[in-house]
């Protein structure tokens, strides 16, 4: 028997739209401990890695391991169906064929029920491990996705340049070529600080279709920490306050000339 | 027993053309596993350098023995196998196919492989081979895998045939339109999992050609080939002979060998579906193969391979051909080729009479024809239980006793026709019985016998069930009068047939007992050439990759001194002149078509400034809903194109506006006979 209680349901809802275009099914983990989720996507490029820590949770049980496979589009539309304010509860029998999802909210008095049905997937786990070493990159959550979506405009490709004291990101397109450049700075607010730390220097492209699927999450947090080696797929992560994290994965493009 | 889990290396296989190959101990993989998909591109890559005098022969070899191993390790996997080879999915009258334009097989690979549509065009414009572009991209791929260990230790997951033949197959079964992004995913997943040389062949079988050199009658050779090697042995294993040629020598088994592809071929010509042909052939085992005939024959229900006419050039070749033996001329109408199976009882509801119309090339048409289906399901004799018959399925004017011209049919859709939205009868112009009561027998009787047969069961009807006209003729003057007769009964030409001499229904033939005369071999009409303008091309493909496959083009129009489209060709050029046109051409490229240029609907790669002039010939001139020539002086919202076009020269001494006019085009058009017959018609609509 799984049951787990978000006392803001919208934080899933957050969760589920921010991997929705970048993996169709996928193998939800439930553990004593939390939830997890692992999926790449068609193409073996991009790999998304979620960690929800039981401590975020209003209440949860889960009384032994299991793992519940669900079509993510399916269970986008039934995220849509709860109220932002709702509390959200996802529960699950023991061998269960269905994963329930309650919507609760006691100021307009309304309780709705829904089920999904589960699917076997079948998908193989990556032993995925954080960079250590390489850039690091963190700032505003928005200002990234901003500058992902403006360079997608230009072109497929970004190539990201980092050095001590700036990364640059740079594009090549058939109307033009352009580059953002960012370096540290150190705001009042948090938001407004950007961080670089670079242990080793790097020089990679990658697709911004995959960039701009995975800033979706922005949403989730306010900062967003990025960091990059020549050595491992670049990382993008969204930290979800006191729940746990949003990670995404992506290889580096070779390039197209060759 | 410890199973060995993963396959073996095909590379380092003995090679399919080996002699000695032994199809159980050399195989890539064993009883328990399915067959690997790589054994099948190792074979398609194989055949496609075989080159040169003995390489049909080769071929043939390495399908028998690639076959040979399904036969003795996993015949249940070789129908998918072998239907791999001919790019179908199951037999041609059931119509199963993908429904994967070359647009979604694009999409495909640029999502899964990261690179932008426009470099993947470039490269196929290039190569001229989307499979080998896309073998290329998966090639150069960097996956997540290249960075992070699996956490299980992985099972192997080598791609199987089977599992391409099913997602083909699922892919298939998706309808609508929001089934293009499932499909799109299923064709990414297999690209994703399969290595670059299967990716090549799984996207050439989606673009509907593994182009390899090995056509559908060496893949069915060779599976004569390979059951003549090793014939099937349901009960054991191993199957008691596996090599017949090393058994029984050279000689018993070449004869053995042809013998088995006659049986083959014939049996498929009247039961066309390999499904259960292979399952008959893996079931009759050692030295009874000569019984398949028992178990695919004619039925009704499963239509058979229409016999075909030989073309001929003139009247005279007739009579050299048919010269001191009985014939007869029928009228050859200009409509569908119907294959008509009748059932009086639907064997799954005895109730009902089951019906169905096949196309010449085995489509089954049944929904097109309701107005068919029902005046059969009312007029057939009672006493009748079943029949095959052929005939013509022709719009009729039953008013004015007139023939229509077949292109009112084209409109007509292929699905769910109700009676109630018929506007044009049609009418059906019986000339061949095949099947009757239950008697397989009848295609070995003569033409005439049939002929007296089809007559005595099916009464005459205007304008609803008819027969061909026909005549039986011995003299020149007599054939070409009838001829003439013919063109002006709105008729496409003749059909010349053997009465009793040769005159058995030879499913499939292209036979010489059957000749067609038609019009445009007597060059009576449209023996003016025109002189026309190119203003678009196709991108060449296979051969003519690097040049350009087809062109598109324009007549001019002095009224609105605009160049109005009118056919697409790329029949009767030579490599030279592909060569000549493509260094012209290439310099008049444009990427939006140039404002002078009419056209309906954008059909080809690219557009040319209207510049270059060639002369091009045409058996005769038809109302097209696709090309702009004379556009609104005939028919509403249609123009008039060309059939059978083919290319005579260059016409460097004109310019384009002096290229032959929409008027000129649209009085050709309306001197041709067959128009001038349906005068009233045409205005009647």
């Amino acid at each position: 028997m799984f049951e787990a209680k978000l006392a803001e349901g919208i934080i899933f809802k957050k969760i589920v739209e921010a991997i929705k275009e970048l993996v169709s099914d996928v193998n939800i983990d439930i553990s004593p401990t939390g939830i997890s989720l692992q999926a790449m996507d068609n193409s073996h490029v991009a790999l998304v890695s979620l960690q929800l820590s039981m401590d975020g949770f209003e209440s949860f049980r889960s009384d032994k391991p299991m793992t519940l496979g669900i079509n993510i589009g399916n269970l986008f539309k039934i995220m849509k169906l709860g109220d932002n304010d709702d509390s959200m509860t996802l529960k699950a029998e023991e061998d269960p064929s269905h994963l329930t999802i309650i919507f609760e909210n006691e100021k307009k008095g309304r309780f709705a029920e829904f089920n999904i049905n589960l699917i076997n997937i079948d998908t193989e786990h990556l032993s995925v491990s954080d960079n250590e070493g390489g850039s690091q990159l963190s700032m505003a959550s928005g200002e990234f996705s901003k500058i992902m979506k403006e360079l997608y405009q230009i072109s497929e490709t970004v190539n990201i340049e980092t050095s001590q004291e700036l990364i640059q990101f740079s594009v090549e397109g058939d109307c033009g070529s352009g580059s953002v450049k960012i370096g540290p700075t150190e705001g009042e607010t948090r938001e407004e600080q950007v961080v670089i730390q670079s242990d080793e220097q790097v020089n990679l492209s990658f697709a911004l279709r995959y960039l701009t699927m995975f800033t979706k999450a922005s949403g989730l947090s306010s900062m967003v920490n990025v960091s990059l080696s020549t050595e491992a797929p670049l990382v993008v992560k969204y930290e979800i306050q006191n729940l746990g994290s949003l990670q995404y994965y992506l290889a580096p493009k070779i390039s197209d000339e060759e | 027993m410890e199973l060995n889990l993963s396959y073996k290396d095909v590379s380092k296989m003995k090679s399919l053309t080996d002699k000695s190959f032994d199809p159980i101990k050399d195989a890539p993989y064993e009883r328990h596993q399915h067959i690997p998909f790589s054994l099948v591109a190792h074979a398609c890559q194989i055949i496609e350098e075989c080159k040169g005098e003995k390489s049909q022969d080769l071929v043939k070899e390495i399908l028998a023995n690639v076959f040979r191993t399904a036969i003795c390790l996993k015949p249940a996997e070789l129908i998918p196998l072998f239907y791999f080879f001919i790019c179908r999915l199951g037999p041609e009258y059931e119509g199963i196919e993908t429904g994967v334009g070359n647009e979604m097989v694009v999409n495909a690979v640029t999502q899964a492989c990261g690179k932008s549509k426009t470099k993947i065009r470039e490269e196929v414009k290039k190569i001229g081979d989307l499979g080998t572009v896309a073998a290329e991209s998966k090639g150069s791929i960097k996956s997540l895998a290249s960075f992070f260990k699996p956490k299980t230790p992985k099972i192997d997951k080598s791609m199987t045939v089977l599992r391409v033949f099913e997602t083909f197959m699922s892919i298939a079964k998706r309808k609508g339109s929001s089934s293009v992004g499932d499909k799109t995913n299923s064709i990414m997943k297999l690209f994703t999992d399969s290595k670059p040389e299967e990716v090549k062949y799984i996207i050439r079988w989606l673009e509907g050609h593994l182009k390899i050199g090995a056509a559908e009658k060496t893949v069915v050779s060779a599976l004569a080939r390979a059951f003549t090697y090793t014939p099937g042995d349901p009960k054991n294993f191993p199957p008691s002979i596996l090599n017949y040629r090393k058994k029984k020598g050279e000689t018993r088994f070449n004869e053995r060998e042809a013998e088995l592809d006659e049986t083959i071929k014939e049996a498929v010509c009247v039961f066309p579906n390999y499904d259960k042909m292979i399952e008959a052939l893996l079931e009759l085992g050692d030295s009874h193969v000569e019984e398949l005939p028992k178990k695919c024959y004619m039925r009704v229900g499963i239509p058979v391979k229409p016999m075909l006419a030989k073309p001929t050039t003139g009247v005279n070749v007739i009579l050299k051909r048919f010269d001191g033996i009985k014939f007869t001329c029928e009228y050859k109408y200009d409509g569908f080729r119907g294959q008509i199976h009748y059932q009086k009882q639907d064997p799954d509801d005895p109730t009902k009479k089951k019906i169905g119309i096949f196309s010449r090339n085995l489509e089954n048409m049944t929904e097109t024809y309701p107005d068919a289906i029902q005046y059969l399901s009312e007029n057939v004799d009672e006493k009748v239980d079943n029949f095959i018959i052929d005939c013509e399925i022709v719009p009729y004017d039953i008013r004015n006793k007139k023939i229509l011209p077949f292109q009112l049919l084209t409109t007509r859709s292929r699905k769910n026709v109700d009676i109630k939205d018929v506007e044009i009868q049609v009418c059906l112009f019986l000339f061949d019985i095949l099947y009757l009561n239950d008697q397989n027998d009848i295609i070995k009787k003569t033409f005439k016998e049939r002929r007296d047969i089809m007559k005595a069961t099916f009464p005459e009807e205007e304008g609803k069930l008819m027969y061909a006209v026909s005549k039986d003729a011995e003299k020149f003057e007599e054939i070409e009068e009838f001829l003439n007769d013919s063109i002006k009964d709105s008729c496409e030409g003749l059909m010349v047939k053997t009465l009793e001499e040769n005159s058995t229904y030879h499913p499939s033939k292209r036979s010489f007992n059957w000749l067609k005369l038609k019009k445009d071999y007597l060059e009576t009409s449209l023996g003016d050439s025109l002189d026309l303008v190119v203003v678009g091309a196709d991108y060449g493909k296979g051969k003519r990759t690097g040049f350009y496959g087809s062109f598109l083009f324009a007549c001019f129009d002095e009224d609105a001194e605009v160049f109005q489209t009118l056919v697409k060709a790329g029949t009767g050029f030579t490599d030279e002149d592909l060569k000549k046109m493509h260094e012209v051409l290439n310099e008049l490229e444009t990427t939006d078509p140039d404002p002078r240029i009419k056209y309906k609907e954008k059909n080809i790669d690219t557009w040319f400034t209207p510049k270059l002039v060639l002369e091009i010939k045409a058996a005769d001139l038809t109302i097209s809903p696709t090309y702009m020539a004379a556009h609104g002086r005939g028919e509403e919202d249609k123009g008039i194109s060309l059939r059978f076009p083919r290319f005579i020269r260059v016409r460097d001494d004109k310019k384009p506006e002096d290229c032959s006019t929409s008027d000129q085009i649209y009085s050709m058009y309306r001197s041709q006979q067959a128009v001038a017959q349906n005068d009233i018609c045409f205005d009647d609509y």
